[in-house]
């Protein structure tokens, strides 16, 4: 093992004072993650709105809706605020500064204790629709709550005829009535990285592609330049060379990923998740990335057509993979063809540790990629012994 | 004449490179159906039940929320496993789990409870808006229960007769209102806002290649044939420079024209797109130029220029829409010219302007077209009349 080792000692020495392979490694990923990171800020997963609520009416209806539902909006992430008048409550929404806005008018409360039909009045930003919908949510479920008195009164009157009682006793036992289905909600435990985490992670990913394939591909170039005869003249088998330059690739892929992953949780606070996990992902990623450029250099001729096919390669997975955008809106096909890169399975274990939780949460993520970077290499050592090595 | 001839040779050259092709026609397709698929098609938020058991009471509830207001997209799941890794994921906005035995508990006067699931942060907004639909469901369900109580009716009967009853109900009406102007347009194609950007993003990319294109020919070629032949350095160059810009261009044209045939892209006013192609290529050409002129080792330059490029498009909105940059990246990404090549063609397609409401665009881009290629054009004759 010594002489591969030794061509890898070589071969790294080489490529630290490479300046492409650094930018490509290192660089380019790190400014793109710090990029991404700076275009969408922090918590924009959180949902947040603002609405803009006019009471024109001032009655006992509309004063329960204002401090009933409406006010009990702050843990949602819903701020309400008064305007004085229509006029400034559509400016808010118009200005960006509320997302909807409710004018709950005048006779409001009048109308529904009359059994008349009562109108409100959402405004809402073209632009925010999920917010508009929400407020329009909490007001109809309002609505269903106060008309349910007038329904239970006319689902009695029309089931029983005169002989089911008096409205006014239905009505008070309607009122006394508990709602016969409730809500619970349950927050599920966080497997998405927040942005900046997930920007860092789909960068190293895309660039570890670049980084592994240094090593392997100057096989090439020293077959070009005759070193790679005289290695082989020399008391050392071909597949200690090959080793030798796996070996390369597979440093310079970690070493790339874990400064990436160094350098964004210390500048972009990024959290990766624990780090036991996140290097089982990294290791293995590695292997499959150094495998796959290996299997590429294993078909080609020359150290440019192999660079061209790994950027080629790299980039398809990459799409494929989620590393430009998160697959999640994704159609479910799609979804179930990205699961076939190296990619997906690396950004779903990073998303796994959004959890908090240990290595146990990533197996999966960790066992498909080992799968795949030992299946490549092996294809690629046979191939390239067969393919590379001078004869 | 030699310029065209240099152009062509280099445009040729180019073109039987497989790995050029695949960067410069296909990638940018292959990105544009994707990004189409994954972000074009739908708006409504996703809602997974799981209503195994829950009886005729938990599909009412389910039909009532498929017809609500949130116009949610309803798919079903078998076990609230799948639900939740589902919603964990983020392939769903929301889950709701109807607990088997719903539909028997109400009818045996028992209450209910359903349980929505969200991810942590948007939990309670998203549960208001299945909130509607639970409330209206349940004070069917209560006025059904009511009346059975009172007047013997079987409970099917009072179902039926509260539903009814429910459509005469004056309650609160509630109108919607849209205000303001949309951010991106609903009828402009699944594929627009993708083929906008990535048209921009790639032929950035196509020109600023041509940085290792000129330090070849300065390093290798210039000197020679400058002793061997009639032809100037600088009709080298600039040929070299014009063979890159015609790349960029027909790369512009095969997109626009692919998009738009293939997936009915808007382009909008065809004379004002094809300026601001030609002005956002010159910027992209003008670029490459400083970079070829600055730098001296080819493979770096490559490299350098890819970087320029992918780090541009993504500060310039041509990756992740400007639209949802936070300040003051929204602010800082024009110094880049992908987002006012941008900002461009959301203008012509968005707001169906002409080449006069590009005009500030145009000038912008023109300008820095104009001081890239006047940097360049100093450095590089200072660098051949200095040797």
């Amino acid at each position: 093992m010594s002489p591969a080792l030794a061509i890898a000692a070589r071969d790294l020495r080489q490529k630290v004072r490479d300046r492409s392979a650094i930018i490509l490694s290192v660089v380019a990923p790190l400014m793109l993650a710090f990029l991404f990171s700076a275009m969408l800020p922090a918590g924009s997963d959180v949902f947040k709105a603002t609405y803009a609520v006019v009471d024109l009416d001032g009655g006992p209806i509309a004063r329960a809706l204002v401090d009933g539902p409406l006010a009990g909006l702050g843990p949602s992430g819903i701020t309400v605020v008064a305007a004085v008048n229509e006029a400034e409550a559509r400016g808010r929404v118009t200005g960006g500064s509320a997302q909807a806005a409710i004018v709950i008018p005048a006779g409001f409360s009048a109308a529904v204790q009359s059994g008349q039909q009562a109108h409100v009045t959402i405004v809402g930003s073209v632009n925010a629709t999920i917010a508009t919908q929400v407020l329009q949510s909490i007001v109809s479920s309002f609505g269903s709550s106060v008309a349910g008195v007038q329904l239970a009164v006319a689902t009695v009157t029309a089931a029983g005829g005169t002989g089911a009682g008096d409205p006014a006793s239905i009505a008070r036992e309607a009122q006394a009535m508990a709602a016969p289905v409730t809500i619970a909600t349950a927050s599920t435990t966080d497997r998405l990285a927040a942005s900046n985490t997930y920007y860092a992670a789909s960068m190293a990913v895309l660039f570890v592609f670049f980084a592994a394939q240094f090593g392997v591909v100057s096989l090439l170039g020293e077959r070009r330049a005759g070193t790679l005869a005289r290695m082989l003249a020399s008391p050392i088998s071909a597949r200690t060379v090959l080793l030798g330059k796996l070996l390369v690739s597979i440093v310079l892929g970690a070493v790339s990923m874990t400064i990436i992953a160094v350098a964004t949780t210390l500048l972009l606070g990024a959290r990766w998740g624990d780090p036991l996990a996140v290097a089982a992902l990294i290791l293995t990623t590695v292997l499959a990335a150094s495998g796959i450029a290996l299997v590429i250099v294993g078909f080609a001729r020359t150290e440019d057509q192999a660079a061209g096919l790994t950027a080629i390669v790299a980039m398809v997975l990459a799409v494929l993979g989620g590393s430009f955008f998160p697959l999640s809106q994704a159609p479910a096909a799609l979804a179930t063809l990205s699961l076939a890169t190296p990619h997906a399975w690396f950004l779903r274990g990073i998303g796994d540790l959004a959890s908090g939780e240990g290595i146990a949460v990533v197996l999966p993520s960790v066992a498909v990629l080992g799968l795949l970077g030992v299946v490549t290499c092996a294809i690629g050592l046979v191939r390239a012994e067969r393919a590379v090595i001078p004869r | 004449m030699s310029t065209l001839a240099i152009a062509q040779v280099n445009l040729v050259r180019l073109l039987r490179d497989r790995t050029a092709l695949f960067f410069i026609f296909l990638l940018p397709v292959v990105l544009i159906v994707v990004l189409g698929t994954v972000y074009g098609g739908r708006t409504a938020p996703r809602l997974g039940v799981v209503s195994a058991g829950s009886g005729a009471l938990g599909a009412d509830l389910v039909k009532a929320l498929a017809g609500g207001h949130m116009r949610l997209e309803i798919r079903d799941f078998a076990s609230e496993a799948d639900l939740r890794s589902s919603v964990e994921r983020g392939t769903l906005e929301l889950g709701l789990v109807i607990p088997p035995g719903y539909d028997a508990t109400l009818r045996g006067g028992g209450d209910a409870r359903v349980t929505v699931l969200a991810q942590p942060g948007r939990v309670l907004a998203l549960e208001q808006g299945v909130g509607s639909a639970v409330a209206a469901e349940s004070a069917i369900v209560g006025a059904a229960r009511l009346a059975q109580a009172r007047t013997g009716a079987r409970f099917d009967d009072a179902l039926a007769a509260a539903r009814a009853a429910a459509a005469g109900v004056a309650g609160v009406q509630v109108s919607v209102e849209d205000s303001g102007k949309r951010i991106f347009p609903t009828d402009i194609g699944m594929f627009s806002l993708g083929a906008q950007s990535q048209l921009i993003l790639f032929m950035f990319l196509t020109s600023m290649t041509a940085a290792t294109q000129l330090i070849l020919t300065r390093q290798l070629g210039v000197s020679r044939r400058m002793l061997s032949t009639p032809t100037s350095i600088a009709t080298i160059l600039f040929g070299e420079m014009l063979g890159r810009f015609g790349v960029a261009m027909i790369q512009g044209l095969f997109i626009v024209l692919l998009s738009a045939f293939v997936f009915g892209v808007d382009w909008g006013d065809p004379f004002a797109a094809g300026v601001l192609i030609v002005m956002f290529a010159l910027v992209g050409t003008g670029a490459a130029m400083v970079v070829g002129a600055f730098a001296n080792n080819p493979d770096q330059a490559g490299t350098f220029g890819v970087f320029v490029g992918m780090a541009l498009g993504a500060l310039g909105g041509a990756m992740v829409p400007i639209e949802v940059f936070g300040e003051p990246m929204r602010t800082i990404a024009h110094v880049t010219p992908h987002a006012w090549a941008i900002e461009g063609f959301r203008t012509l397609v968005f707001d169906r302007g002409g080449i006069v409401e590009v005009a500030p665009q145009l000038g912008v881009l023109g300008a820095m077209a104009l001081c890239l290629l006047a940097v360049a054009t100093v450095k590089l004759r200072r660098q051949i009349v200095g040797g």
